[in-house]
């Protein structure tokens, strides 16, 4: 690798380096377990009547305030001790070439699981695999190897949930509490152990 | 003149080109770093480059000087910062510096 590509994967990588990002990823994920156990627990109920509105929300604002939840910790806690840095926000053209295959992908799959064409157990291994490529991909571009045990936990509990015939919701539940366990251990283990590594600097 | 001395003379204009202010190891770091980002405070340059904090600061003069970065000592929050970012002049600079990089090395034998 030549060493501008290290600098700018060193740089990139900064972001992921005390865990934050994955603690509240972890926080988001064991949300939609949550929803999708209370569904199982009761098919019938408020909270499964109302999931096609509460799912969205819990996916959508949640995003939006990790981010800013996580920078508001980071304040706190790295930026006084291995420094402070603002990303250069993405250009228009890469923000389309991330989201209309996103796009496409989901209409393609909303549009096949609605006509009856998907069985769910292959949904939830799609679902598995997919998200295990969201975690490969960081870990490629940044050089983050706990990314990829992340991707591979994915694949395996999307593999695991879709041969268990525990139900759509009861599988969904288990899936992303899953992901929330790995994602809440892999954040947590970083944090700690930037946290012993590292020291705000000593005043002169 | 004859075409090896031309030939000669060509490759040292090519070199001649490369910028020197960025042409240096650490402040080229530094640059690099910096194009990739918003903005980067004092603290952080510090560790990714692994210079000492009076280095550190030289090189950042020098650049403060030629234009290409600007300083500005600012607060996030209640922490105070040393915030650096590459102007518009040096984001041109550093541009310029990867294509007359491009050009020298494009003649170099294998």
């Amino acid at each position: 690798m030549n060493p501008t590509d290290q600098i700018l994967k060193r740089t990139y990588r900064y972001w992921y380096e005390d865990g934050l990002a994955e603690l509240a990823g972890a926080s988001i994920f064991a949300l939609m377990g949550l929803l999708f156990y209370i569904q199982a627990l009761a098919p019938h109920g408020p909270v499964t009547a109302l999931s096609a509105l509460i799912l969205p929300v819990i996916v959508i604002a949640g995003m939006l305030s990790a981010k800013r939840i996580v920078r508001t910790v980071k304040e706190r806690v790295t930026y006084p001790r291995t420094g402070f840095v603002s990303y250069r926000s993405a250009s228009r053209a890469r923000r389309w070439w991330t989201a209309v295959p996103a796009m496409v992908l989901a209409s393609l799959t909303a549009a096949w699981v609605l006509r009856g064409g998907l069985p769910f157990n292959t949904l939830l291994l799609l679902q598995g695999w997919i998200i295990a490529v969201g975690f490969a991909l960081p870990g490629w571009r940044y050089g983050l190897r706990r990314f990829f045990w992340l991707a591979v936990l994915s694949g395996l509990a999307g593999t695991f949930v879709s041969r268990s015939g525990w139900g759509i919701d009861l599988s969904d539940a288990a899936f992303f509490g899953a992901l929330a366990l790995g994602l809440a251990l892999s954040g947590g283990l970083t944090l700690c152990s930037y946290l012993r590594h590292t020291q705000p600097p000593a005043e002169a | 003149m004859d075409d090896g001395l031309r030939e000669g003379s060509s490759v040292l204009a090519t070199l001649g080109e490369v910028d020197r202010l960025i042409h240096e190891p650490a402040r080229l770091v530094i640059v690099t770093i910096l194009y990739t980002l918003e903005s980067a405070d004092f603290l952080f340059l510090l560790r990714e480059t692994g210079l000492s904090k009076g280095n550190l600061s030289s090189h950042l003069t020098r650049l403060e000087q030629a234009r290409y970065v600007s300083i500005e000592k600012t607060f996030h929050g209640k922490l105070p910062l040393t915030v650096c970012r590459l102007t518009l002049v040096g984001r041109q600079a550093y541009r310029a510096y990867r294509e007359q990089l491009k050009r020298a090395v494009a003649h170099m034998p294998e």
